[in-house]
């Protein structure tokens, strides 16, 4: 077994796919000298107040070999529901007997970043590390100099994929201390549509995957984008995702976070075009020690933009949620509609949230507007629901699931929102409903 | 929008109207800042040994401090070694005026063309001043001195302590000894602690047990001199089940410096105290072109230190070139409450970063934050607050809301309102919104005839309503009319 190397050491620059093509060289090295120079986020650092890193860039990771990732068993038997193209990543890797490929209507493409860089995809250098925005990231930058595969997904104009597109992420279960980078690019021009769906599985405790997405929309172009975190407890994902908009298209994206010992996710979305809409929707339930950050920034640069920021979250035991929602809206961006919301339900007495909803406008003639809470769950209701006779478990189970699936609502009605609705529902159950505490202390609940 | 009309240009050269300044003889110490000025300082006051040792211990620190940079604010440096951090009146004699007949008659006509009563008698009779349809007893400070301070006498009736705070440090050392610092320490802040090292005057108060303050007790704030930064402290003390209700003004000369004002307030609440502390802030903003005007930075807190004690801010931020503070209220004793309401109104290229700090730490604490921010012209305007319940807070209760307008499309409004619960019995909301003077409330008041300047006040004014409502009635009408002054130039 090699001997592993701490995050900010220099990585071993020729194992790299591309690693003799300029432009890649340039582009991970300045990512690096990034890295370099601001390091890994430390103890005072504002976008990371609450999620501290502890010996993280101390540690020594190792990323796995192309022959151990291939030669590995088969993953997660979850099943896909509905039918897609899926994806196996395997420790950042594109897993050619873990994934099936359906049909590609004319001009599409959808390939490992590996393969399309072999190749010289003439895509590459003009679009990757194009969209994101390295500045402040430092595990962006992490990613940028040390990718090594992913996947690339362009879409002509007019184009549309009907099936979803899964990519499932897993991490070797019998390794320590594994860490990955996987890189996805997807270009979708003008009128085109397509369903990308994450699902970040399976892992044993200690694995850190450092995921980064770069989106563009073409003027009209549809995206909704599907997040699952759904891994062991004593996993990590960081990752970023960097959303570029032409004029009227929609980022549709809503992660459904479950997983995971550490889980933080820089969402950034720029609306460079005239009416164009992001929906950024979240739902996490978290319990044990798990702790989830959200980091959303959505920059209103045009006219008559949309953005919409829906989280709600339910914690219990010493879970800790962060939520940071931030809209800005630039001079010109009049007519522009803006909302933020994160709703919290603490249902434990060690659990904590820290959530900041934070507005910047620069122009007058908005709409703006945010929203927070934190709270346990509505006596009224409770009583309510006592008062016909339903036990206090069931009243307060049945309550819980009501505020996760106001959630799932604002889904597109379709098979994986069953799929989703199935996975809540049965957090809920397992998790959450099974392992009742007794109400907290100053509440009095009518019935003892 | 509407368009400009002929009054309007006329009410716009009147602007600030606290702008003169007086002419008397000021005994300043040069610009500079080192060990000789506090104890420069410390001598012209005749301090005890002990104010000393703390002050001298407060510029240690802060000369180990970085200025902040957190905040959402703009300026170029200041100069500490450019500023003089003593300036007082010059007394006609060698000790401080006994009476209002002995205060310089200039100062004493300065504070009547501010509308702030400091003759006794007049106020009783309701002749004289702008405010004084009851009785409020004023301390006065002109730059880093208080000049007067009425109904001294009427007050210590009731033992209630009302005074400077150089006269407080000299009569009644053992009770500031014991609560000077114990709210904001002076580690606490950059300005914080240069204001412990240099601070030359402010108010004290002191209620005692049981004691409900009969009248309303007032610090009015004037910066007359050049060149000078203001340095107050106020430490207000109510002990159990007492209460007051404070007021606080302050206005300067228009110049074309900026002037630092570096003040700190800390209030003490003791078991079922009630501390209502209401601000009026005018400091001159500077001209329309951004020029001039003070930077207020000033750290205030409060102590809810006893069971069933209730803190309440009130401020109307109307004018500074930068307005930096955030007052707080840490809520330690069970059943304690805090409330912060917030007017802040930035026009021309005033600045303004301000909030509130709710801290829960005792159980079933209760606070209430409304803020109202209004950006004007090239205003920025920032709400930061935080509403922190800690673990042991059982049963907390936190409601927010802080609301923005625009007016004019250069200006800016940024909210970012910090969460932090660690109780799931805790109850916390929060809730904002920022949009622009509606088009429709604007029609109907023009199509009912009303001119756009009125009617822009007119709707500002009800945006402002549940904040103006919490100021003592004088006060609120002050505020209103202060608002529409400071509007001046924005529609159009």
């Amino acid at each position: 077994m090699a001997e592993g190397a701490r995050l900010i050491d220099t990585p071993c620059w020729t194992d790299l796919a591309g690693a003799d093509l300029p432009w890649l060289r340039l582009h991970r090295l300045q990512a690096f000298e990034r890295l370099s120079a601001e390091g890994l986020p430390a103890r005072g650092d504002e976008a990371w107040k609450y999620t501290l890193l502890g010996d993280l860039g101390e540690r020594r990771f190792r990323v796995a070999s192309r022959a151990e990732d291939e030669g590995s068993e088969a993953g997660s038997s979850r099943p896909y529901r509905p039918q897609g193209h899926r994806i196996l990543f395997r420790d950042g890797r594109w897993i050619i007997q873990g994934s099936t490929l359906l049909p590609l209507p004319a001009g599409a493409r959808l390939v490992s970043l590996r393969e399309a860089i072999a190749q010289q995809d003439p895509l590459l250098p003009e679009m990757l590390g194009r969209i994101a925005t390295l500045e402040g990231q430092p595990f962006a930058a992490l990613n940028a100099a040390r990718f090594d595969d992913g996947l690339l997904l362009y879409l002509p104009e007019g184009c549309v994929l009907e099936q979803p597109i899964y990519c499932r992420f897993e991490t070797d279960p019998t390794e320590a201390d594994r860490v990955s980078f996987p890189r996805l690019l997807v270009v979708m021009e003008s009128g085109s549509r397509a369903q990308l769906l994450e699902e970040h599985l399976g892992a044993n405790g200690s694995a850190l995957t450092d995921l980064l997405v770069e989106i563009s929309l073409g003027e009209g172009a549809q995206l909704f984008h599907g997040r699952l975190f759904d891994s062991e407890l004593g996993d990590r994902r960081i990752s970023g995702i960097h959303v570029q908009q032409a004029r009227a298209s929609l980022y549709h994206s809503f992660a459904l976070m479950l997983g995971g010992e550490l889980c933080r996710n820089d969402l950034q979305v720029q609306l460079n075009g005239e009416e164009a809409s992001a929906l950024l929707e979240g739902l996490y339930l978290l319990d044990g020690r798990q702790h989830l950050d959200n980091h959303l920034r959505v920059d209103h640069r045009l006219p008559g933009g949309r953005s919409d920021q829906f989280y709600k979250g339910i914690l219990r035991g010493h879970a800790r949620a962060v939520f940071n929602g931030l809209a800005v809206v630039h001079p010109d961006a009049q007519h522009s509609d803006a909302r933020q919301i994160n709703r919290n339900l603490l249902l434990s007495t060690g659990a904590e949230v820290d959530t900041k909803p934070e507005l910047q406008i620069e122009a007058d003639d908005v709409k703006c507007s945010h929203g927070a809470t934190v709270g346990y769950l509505d006596q009224e209701q409770l009583f309510y629901l006592r008062s016909r006779g339903v036990e206090k478990q069931s009243a307060q189970a049945l309550l819980t699931l009501a505020f996760a699936r106001e959630s799932l609502q604002r889904l597109p009605r379709g098979e994986f929102t069953d799929a989703y609705d199935q996975i809540v529902t049965d957090a809920l159950a397992g998790r959450i409903v099974s392992r009742p505490e007794p109400s907290p202390d100053t509440r009095k609940v009518s019935d003892e | 929008m509407a368009t400009k009309t002929p009054p309007l240009e006329a009410l716009l050269s009147k602007g600030y109207s606290q702008g003169f300044v007086t002419e008397i003889d000021e005994d300043s110490l040069p610009p500079g800042l080192d060990e000789s000025v506090i104890r420069a300082i410390v001598e012209k006051k005749q301090e005890p040994e002990f104010m000393l040792q703390w002050r001298l211990a407060a510029y240690r620190h802060w000369c180990s401090m970085q200025v902040p940079t957190w905040s959402r604010v703009h300026y170029p440096p200041i100069d500490f070694e450019a500023i003089s951090y003593y300036s007082s009146p010059r007394a006609r004699r060698k000790d401080a005026p006994a009476s209002l007949d002995e205060v310089d008659p200039e100062i004493l006509r300065t504070y009547e063309r501010l509308g702030v009563p400091l003759h006794e008698r007049a106020a009783l009779a309701g002749v004289a001043g702008a405010r004084n349809s009851t009785n409020v007893a004023v301390d006065a400070v002109f730059d880093s001195v208080s000049v007067a301070t009425t109904f001294q006498k009427e007050l210590a009736e009731l033992g209630i302590i009302f005074c400077s705070f150089s006269e407080a440090v000299q009569k009644h050392p053992g009770l500031v000894r014991r609560y000077m610092g114990t709210v904001v320490p002076y580690t606490d802040n950059f300005y914080a602690a240069l204001n412990a090292a240099v601070f030359s005057d402010g108010s004290f108060c002191y209620i005692p047990k049981g004691v409900r303050c009969p009248m309303e007790l007032s610090t009015y704030f004037r910066i007359n001199a050049a060149g000078t930064g203001q340095f107050e402290r106020t430490l207000i003390v109510a002990e159990e089940g007492a209460s007051v209700s404070y007021l606080e003004g302050c206005t300067a000369p228009m110049r074309d410096e900026h002037q630092l004002h570096a003040a700190v307030v800390e209030l003490i609440a003791l078991d079922n105290a009630e501390i209502k502390y209401a601000t009026v802030q005018n400091w001159y903003p500077g001209d329309a072109e951004g020029k001039g005007g003070i930077y207020n930075f000033v750290t205030k807190r409060g102590l809810c230190a006893g069971h069933h004690s209730k803190i309440s801010w009130t401020q109307v931020e109307t004018g500074s070139a930068i307005t930096w503070k955030y007052p707080s209220v840490m809520l330690k004793g069970d059943d304690s409450v805090g409330e912060f309401y917030s007017v802040a109104l930035t026009n021309n290229y005033q600045q303004a970063d301000t909030g509130t700090k709710m801290v829960h730490i005792g159980k079933r604490t209760r606070s209430t934050i409304l803020s109202k921010g209004i950006s004007a012209g090239r205003g920025q305007n920032t709400y930061r607050g935080l509403v922190k319940v800690g673990r042991k807070a059982v049963g907390a209760r936190n409601y927010s809301q802080c609301d923005s307008l625009l007016i004019g499309d250069r200006c800016g409004a940024h909210t970012l309102p910090y969460i932090e619960v660690m109780r799931p019995d805790a109850q916390v909301e929060h809730e904002a919104t920022t949009s622009k003077i509606s088009d429709t409330q604007l029609f109907y008041c023009r199509q009912r005839g009303i001119d756009a300047e009125a009617a822009v006040s007119l709707l500002v004014n009800g945006f402002c309503k549940e904040v103006f409502r919490k100021l003592p009635m004088e006060f609120a009408v002050e505020a209103q009319a202060l608002m529409e002054v400071s509007l001046e130039g924005a529609v159009g």
